[in-house]
């Protein structure tokens, strides 16, 4: 809910309507944006909302795609797509989800539960570390990294907005209790060991973005832009649509019986 | 001869917590309500509330949703627990308050939070100016929940 309002409120701000806006999401608790929103969507397959929004922006590079998917739908099912989509520094906007556990599957243990978190996969601990996706995107070649609460709203409003105007591959990490799932990260847990980077902190530096995304703890999870770099993306590489988006070339019909009988 | 008495240009502090944010947004809509009304409004987080400026303001409302905390469904957020304790007792002998809250009517303890800062207040000698606001399902029934909110602050400048 805290992050419908968000969106919604940056969507009012910066006139983002069905004529210059398309949203992708996933499957899972994340996916039922759809239905909340007054803006031509797509629910696609579990882990496939980047691919979609990939071939969303290349056919119209015009429009603002912004990418709805979930820890699991993303870091698992979805990992190539993420990784892949960072690498190519495409021009998208993805809003994270994480609540570091399956919600819509009602509880089990996703890529970004803690080590020991109890589920009903993991009934005696989960014995893994978890996956930390910005730590991935940068990695990968992502050129704009922001974690947000979900609770603070008019932050994730302004960083929303950032990332759609930022030219490249964005991530924002929602952190999002999930209540009914999760008791280890919750509402009061996020409130009390987030902190904002301050005005100091230089999020083109690279390293020192490395740096600043292997903290994870006790009053030690860093929240705000983290990294910005500016970097062609990749739609703003094809030159075919560099004037003018696909989408508005003319279909030329052309008669390819001729070639056809070749064939057969 | 009648007297009509305005109240104007209070300073009122709206202190909230709040989890998914409907209360924080409840909170926003309340001081809006009272800016239009000629009213200045500082809208801080419980966490960082400085209790030793309490007396500063003609009105405090306070505003908390209603979770589980621990073992007591209808609890006010943590927070707002926090601030209770925190709070100078005796500064709060007739300071004037209001209260509101973010709930859902499908739990046994809609909008705990409420009563438990009513109880509180009472028992410290803080006056209640007006009768709470009971918010069901914010963020299902937001227009009304607006509008439910602005009355809300009418009636209480008209209690004043």
């Amino acid at each position: 809910m805290g992050i419908w309002s968000a969106f919604k409120r940056a969507a009012l701000k910066e006139g983002w309507d069905d004529t210059n806006t398309a949203l992708v999401a996933g499957i899972g608790c994340h996916g039922h944006i759809v239905n909340f929103v007054n803006l031509t969507s797509f629910e696609g397959l579990h882990g496939r909302a980047i691919p979609v929004a990939t071939g969303l922006k290349i056919a119209n590079n015009s429009l603002n795609v912004f990418v709805f998917t979930g820890d699991g739908d993303c870091l698992a099912e979805g990992g190539n797509h993420f990784t892949h989509a960072a690498k190519r520094n495409q021009n998208l906007t993805v809003i994270l989800h994480d609540n570091a556990v399956y919600g819509l599957t009602t509880g089990q243990t996703s890529p970004r539960s803690p080590k020991g978190f109890k589920s009903k996969s993991t009934p005696l601990g989960n014995i893994e570390e978890p996956l930390h996706p910005l730590r991935l995107a940068i990695a990968a070649g992502a050129t704009f990294l922001a974690r947000v609460y979900s609770g603070d709203i008019i932050r994730m409003m302004e960083i929303i907005i950032a990332a759609n105007n930022h030219d490249g591959f964005a991530v924002i990490q929602v952190l999002q209790p999930c209540v009914t799932f999760n008791q280890i990260y919750t509402h009061r847990f996020f409130q009390e060991n987030i902190y904002e980077v301050g005005k100091k902190y230089d999020k083109t530096n690279k390293i020192q973005a490395f740096e600043k995304l292997m903290e994870w703890g006790i009053r030690q999870i860093p929240v705000g832009i983290l990294f910005a770099i500016n970097q062609p993306s990749y739609e703003s590489q094809i030159p075919q649509i560099h004037d003018k988006p696909l989408v508005n070339f003319p279909v030329k019909k052309r008669d390819i019986s001729v070639l056809y009988k070749n064939y057969i | 001869m009648f007297y009509i008495r305005t109240i104007f240009n209070m300073h009122v502090a709206i202190i909230y917590a709040s989890n998914s944010g409907s209360t924080f947004q409840v909170a926003e809509i309340i001081a809006a309500t009272l800016r239009a009304n000629q009213h200045s409004v500082n809208i801080v987080n419980a966490d960082n509330f400085d209790v030793r400026k309490t007396s500063h303001y003609d009105l405090i409302v306070l505003g908390s949703p209603s979770w589980r905390v621990k073992r007591d469904e209808g609890s006010p957020h943590e927070a707002i627990l926090t601030l209770m304790d925190r709070f100078f007792v005796r500064n709060l002998k007739n300071q004037k308050f209001a209260v509101f809250g973010c709930g859902d009517t499908s739990y046994t303890q809609f909008c705990g939070a409420v009563d438990t800062l009513e109880k509180y207040l009472k028992t410290v000698g803080a006056r209640i100016v007006a009768p709470s606001l009971r918010i069901d399902g914010f963020y299902f029934n937001l227009n009304t929940s607006q509008k439910l909110s602005e009355v809300w602050v009418n009636n209480l400048l008209r209690n004043l």
